[in-house]
């Protein structure tokens, strides 16, 4: 079994563990350690936590079932899981907003959004925060979007993204919307499309 | 399109939305109550569906139409593509 040191926070306005966090943990905590190339990754977020944890790695994918987050990464030995084990421990709160700083600077269209300048692990708070934003104007039904889950064809390439110093344009440009309930976009980085991310509605 | 090439497909993309290669689907499989996808799983796989083939599967259409039976969902879209 392999555990992580993942540290999880609930921010000041949500009453879970963001997504996000898990996403960039699971690229440069769990993934980057291990000997690539990395291929196709999936992580996905099936309920929501507030409770701390670790990420373990799984012998037996289907041991993932009940997890509240969940990656599937294609190694050069084979297909891996890693499932998020949590404990009874809630996890420690932290008024500081990471989606905050990006208010304001997004340029949100009918089915795209694109924030310019955005660099390192910040991609994803961008990304998703956008994503956000253009489905509030996108789709006039009530209720909260959230951020499911995270598919890419190259983790490395996901990894290498976010180790890159100098500031991108991240952009969203939205695929396919069920029912106004649930969504995939695509995220494309400087141009490129890197991931498809999914969200769902929850009801008001 | 025949019954093959579309249980084929089925089984390609619910094997692309669960990371599986060795998912056993049938006409008469319930990709639901027989585990093959959990609810997040059958949303992103209605999403594939509906991309792939490029037709809308409504909710209340599915639920009518038992449409996670294979089977079902199989007629289904050859009645709508």
């Amino acid at each position: 079994m392999i555990s992580s040191p993942f540290e999880p926070r609930l921010y000041a306005g949500r009453d879970y563990i963001r997504g996000v966090d898990f996403t960039v943990h699971a690229l440069t905590g769990l993934l980057a350690p291990m000997p690539g190339p990395i291929g196709a990754i999936d992580l996905r977020f099936p309920r929501f936590t507030t409770r701390t944890g670790q990420f373990e790695r799984l012998a037996d994918p289907r041991a993932a079932r009940d997890a509240a987050a969940v990656l599937r990464a294609t190694m050069p030995e084979g297909p891996i899981t890693f499932a998020y084990r949590e404990d009874v421990a809630q996890a420690p709160r932290d008024d500081h907003d990471p989606e905050a700083a990006f208010d304001g600077r997004e340029e949100i269209a009918a089915s795209s959004a694109r924030i310019d300048g955005v660099s390192g692990t910040d991609l994803f708070s961008a990304a998703i925060f956008i994503t956000k934003r253009m489905h509030q104007r996108r789709v006039e039904a009530e209720g909260k979007w959230i951020y499911t889950r995270l598919r890419a064809q190259s983790g490395q390439t996901l990894l290498s993204r976010l180790a890159m110093a100098e500031p991108v344009a991240v952009a969203v440009e939205l695929v396919a919307l069920r029912e106004a309930a649930s969504s995939v976009s695509h995220l494309l980085v400087d141009g490129e499309m890197a991931a498809e991310i999914f969200f769902a509605r929850l009801a008001a | 399109m025949d019954e093959a090439s579309l249980l084929s497909t089925i089984k390609d993309l619910a094997s692309k939305t669960t990371g599986r290669s060795d998912l056993a689907i049938s006409a008469e499989t319930d990709l639901i109550a027989d585990d093959i996808l959990d609810s997040l799983d059958w949303s992103v796989f209605l999403l594939d569906l509906e991309k792939h083939f490029d037709i809308a599967i409504p909710d209340d259409v599915v639920e009518e139409n038992n449409l996670q039976v294979a089977g079902n969902l199989m007629r289904h879209i050859r009645e709508t593509v």
